[in-house]
């Protein structure tokens, strides 16, 4: 038998219980070959789920041990790992539970699954340079429209319809986790890290859409456009410097440039 | 694990020239795993540790609290890369990816040395993320052979590999471990890092002699040692990194030792981390025991 067959027989063993490999397993000594595979076929999934459990702790605090490790071991055979560092062995899972027949039957744990994966993404993102706060004054207010931003690459949205986030906060914190609650409007969360913490808060509706718009490349002459939709014309400014304000205080702007 | 004895591997295999030179890099002394529970006590502590060995795996990410660490680690102690994603057996070809994060990681934090394992992780773009045994064949042999060498002109230095703890062989082998290992090493010129507790483990779960596994690896390729604690369930032994080092272990580390002298040795601890200070404790006893046998290094 080629290296290959071998390679793929023991492979499928360890992925489902595929039984070709067992007569190619050297026998004797103290234990037989089915106790043998079995070593590699537990230890398969217990490592990636002692890294999903270790990602996803809000998701097991709110499936509870039973459910989750049930979720976790759907997923794990749906979707083997195929990325290099086992670090990454998450990235599908929100997915994975928002499209599962079961899974999808709870679509808070989709929703937790996503929040938690954007929190391990935010913890090693690219690091970034920081615009003080104080830079800004500098710019002549007629080039104010101009500004051009680029955003930590740590910061992220994502689009919640129940309190999922309040709820890992409140496992971060050692509380009891509150009750499971709907809203009737999704809300966007920010998620950032600031020396070497991760971050999270909810914002209001036109922060969410500035903040969108800055992200995919938008100047602040834009970003006042995109106010217009929520405030009058003549506080449309002032509520963008204020946002502009906090953005940079919380260190999320890494850049700021004049653009044409 | 191999079967009965056959013709041994340099019987049949060509026999290119043993670099003039011993190949090996200048010893480190004692060292441990960095893991990020004891981040806060080796910097605030300084303990005695001669070098750290780090998950290469780990700071293969953009940026953030590991890659800060990292470089303050650095700025103290001797860096060694250990990983275990390069699948070195795998009939899959060279993740070239992974290879160009190694590099540049390596570009960053000039580590003494990069060693990974002599295993296979998975084919056809799954990866089982565990160190699985390969086959002790001729083809095997070749494929890696030539593996490491493309390895090695991509990185521009020699590889270092480790020996896993394995809880199967397979029937087609044609020589033992030692022998694969061994012609190994000297077929594709790189190095070896003799893991004294998976020699414990593997010669316990197939039923071989560990000592004709340390006879069998020339000294001369050997630049690491590693140890660690094992779960024996008795009929299996099972390679744990979470206890402390078993006296089996140190009693074969002692013969180790003598056969290949004070090689640079490192505790391996991956679960259940005892304080920092039991660790070093542990690393006193090692070093203490390679003092014994420092003259035994070339």
């Amino acid at each position: 038998m080629s290296l290959a067959q071998l390679q793929r027989r023991l492979q499928a063993h360890v992925l489902s219980g595929a039984p070709a490999i067992i007569d190619d397993i050297a026998r004797g000594g103290t234990a037989d070959p089915g106790r043998r595979l079995a070593v590699y076929s537990h230890a398969y999934r217990a490592r990636l789920e002692d890294v999903l459990l270790r990602d996803f702790p809000g998701l097991a605090a709110l499936a509870g041990d039973t459910e989750c490790a049930r979720l976790l071991a759907d997923y794990i055979a749906a979707e083997p790992s195929t990325h290099f560092n086992i670090r990454w062995c998450g990235r599908g899972l929100a997915q994975f539970l928002a499209g599962d027949l079961r899974w999808s039957a709870q679509p808070a744990y989709a929703q937790m699954a996503a929040f938690e994966w954007a929190l391990t993404l935010a913890f090693d993102a690219a690091d970034a340079g920081v615009v003080a706060a104080g830079f800004i004054a500098a710019i002549a207010p007629a080039d104010w429209p101009r500004m051009q931003f680029s955003l930590q690459p740590a910061l992220q949205q994502v689009l919640l319809s129940c309190n999922v986030a309040e709820q890992r906060r409140a496992l971060d914190g050692g509380q009891v986790l509150p009750l499971l609650s709907w809203t009737a409007t999704p809300t966007t969360y920010v998620i950032w890290r600031r020396d070497f913490r991760v971050y999270h808060r909810a914002l209001a509706a036109d922060e969410a859409q500035a903040l969108a718009a800055v992200m995919h490349g938008a100047s602040f002459g834009t970003l006042c456009a995109q106010l217009a939709a929520f405030h009058a014309e003549d506080a449309i400014a002032a509520r963008a410097v204020a946002l502009l304000q906090v953005w940079l205080a919380e260190h999320w702007v890494a850049t700021v440039a004049l653009g044409a | 694990m191999p079967g009965p004895a056959r013709a041994s591997a340099a019987d049949r295999l060509p026999a290119p020239a043993l670099p003039a030179a011993d190949p090996r890099l200048p010893a480190l002394g004692c060292g441990l795993g960095l893991r990020v529970e004891h981040y806060r006590a080796i910097l605030e502590q300084a303990p005695p540790v001669d070098w750290l060995e780090i998950l290469s795996e780990n700071y293969l990410v953009p940026g953030g609290r590991p890659l800060y660490y990292l470089e303050q680690f650095r700025a103290r102690y001797p860096l060694v890369m250990h990983g275990v994603s390069l699948s070195i057996g795998s009939v899959e070809p060279l993740n070239r990816a992974y290879l160009g994060e190694l590099k540049a990681l390596a570009a960053r934090i000039e580590p003494a040395w990069i060693s990974d394992h002599l295993c296979w992780t998975g084919v056809d773009g799954i990866n089982l993320h565990d160190l699985l045994p390969l086959p002790y064949t001729e083809e095997a042999l070749a494929h890696v052979v030539a593996r490491v060498g493309a390895v090695q002109d991509l990185l521009g230095r020699r590889l270092v590999l480790e020996n896993v703890s394995s809880y199967i062989g397979y029937t087609c082998a044609q020589m033992t471990e030692w022998e694969f290992l061994d012609e190994l090493a000297r077929r594709a010129d790189c190095l070896l890092l003799l893991d004294v507790n998976n020699v414990y483990v593997s010669a316990r779960n197939h039923g071989f002699d560990p000592l004709h596994f340390l006879h069998g690896i020339d000294p001369r390729r050997v630049q690491q040692l590693h140890i660690a604690g094992h779960d024996d369930e008795g009929d299996l032994v099972i390679d744990t990194h979470d206890a402390a080092v078993r006296a089996e272990v140190w009693d074969l580390l002692a013969a180790t030792y003598q056969r290949f002298g004070a090689v640079s040795t490192l505790i391996e601890r991956d679960d259940k981390l005892p304080p920092l200070a039991t660790l070093v404790d542990e690393l006193d006893h090692a070093r203490s025991m390679a003092a014994r046998y420092a003259s035994l290094r070339a």
